[in-house]
């Protein structure tokens, strides 16, 4: 396998935690506009932004290993990280909805 | 000659369907598991593309004229986001396996699903649009 090749497929997963940042990101900006002013925003923007940063700690420490082979399977914290913070978006989303 | 007694094991055959054990099978192809790994990041995105599409029917849009309607609308959505990330989740770990133990890869069946809930949430918005 050329080593363009490997770079290229170690590449496209970093876009690809990157990309889903910045879904985080915009979900979480528009969990934090739309909310009721009051308790509910101050409980929804802080649930939003605290599973933006679990998502954000779960990209930066998967760029790592795809950068040094040998390339494994994504660590179960990386994986943890992001399903937790993944979890307090969508509790905060269902703040905001109900 | 009596057979040789041997412990009970309550846990063989269990599968552990909710992680990848690393002592299973052979570490494949690294292509496959970061294509696994892209495909897990493209589920999760579109739950977040779900989940934002719930709270903008819950708040940005006037209210339908049909009670609680966009509440309704908004909980499909905000729940077929949930279960795309937890489903996402479980299928990465199924076909993560299904590469270490040189298996044919789990369906997809997903897919379909989002498709249907998708479909039905632009039809049930169509209606409420044209009732009101």
């Amino acid at each position: 396998m050329a080593a363009d090749e490997r770079g290229m497929q170690a590449e496209r997963t970093r876009l690809a935690w990157v990309r889903t940042l910045l879904a985080a990101t915009a979900a979480t900006v528009l969990i934090a506009r739309a909310s009721d002013p009051g308790a509910e925003r101050i409980a929804a923007t802080v649930l939003a932004v605290l599973g933006m940063a679990l998502v954000t700690v779960a990209a930066m420490r998967r760029r790592q290993p795809l950068v040094a082979p040998p390339v494994l399977a994504a660590a179960p914290f990386v994986v943890g990280c992001a399903l937790v913070g993944l979890a307090a978006l969508e509790v905060a989303a269902l703040v905001v909805v109900l | 000659m009596r057979a040789a007694t041997r412990p009970i094991d309550l846990t063989a055959g269990v599968e552990r369907g909710w992680r990848v054990d690393p002592d299973e099978g052979t570490e494949p192809d690294y292509r496959y598991t970061l294509a696994n790994e892209r495909t897990f990041l493209a589920y999760v995105r579109t739950a977040l593309g779900l989940l934002a599409g719930g709270v903008a029917v819950r708040q940005l849009i006037e209210p339908f004229d049909v009670t609680a309607a966009t509440t309704a609308l908004a909980l499909l959505s905000v729940g077929a986001s949930i279960v795309l990330v937890g489903g996402g989740y479980l299928r990465w770990v199924a076909v993560q396996r299904a590469a270490r133990r040189g298996e044919p890869l789990p369906a997809a069946r997903l897919v379909p699903l989002v498709a249907v809930v998708i479909a039905g949430l632009a039809v049930i918005t169509f209606v409420l649009i044209a009732v009101a």
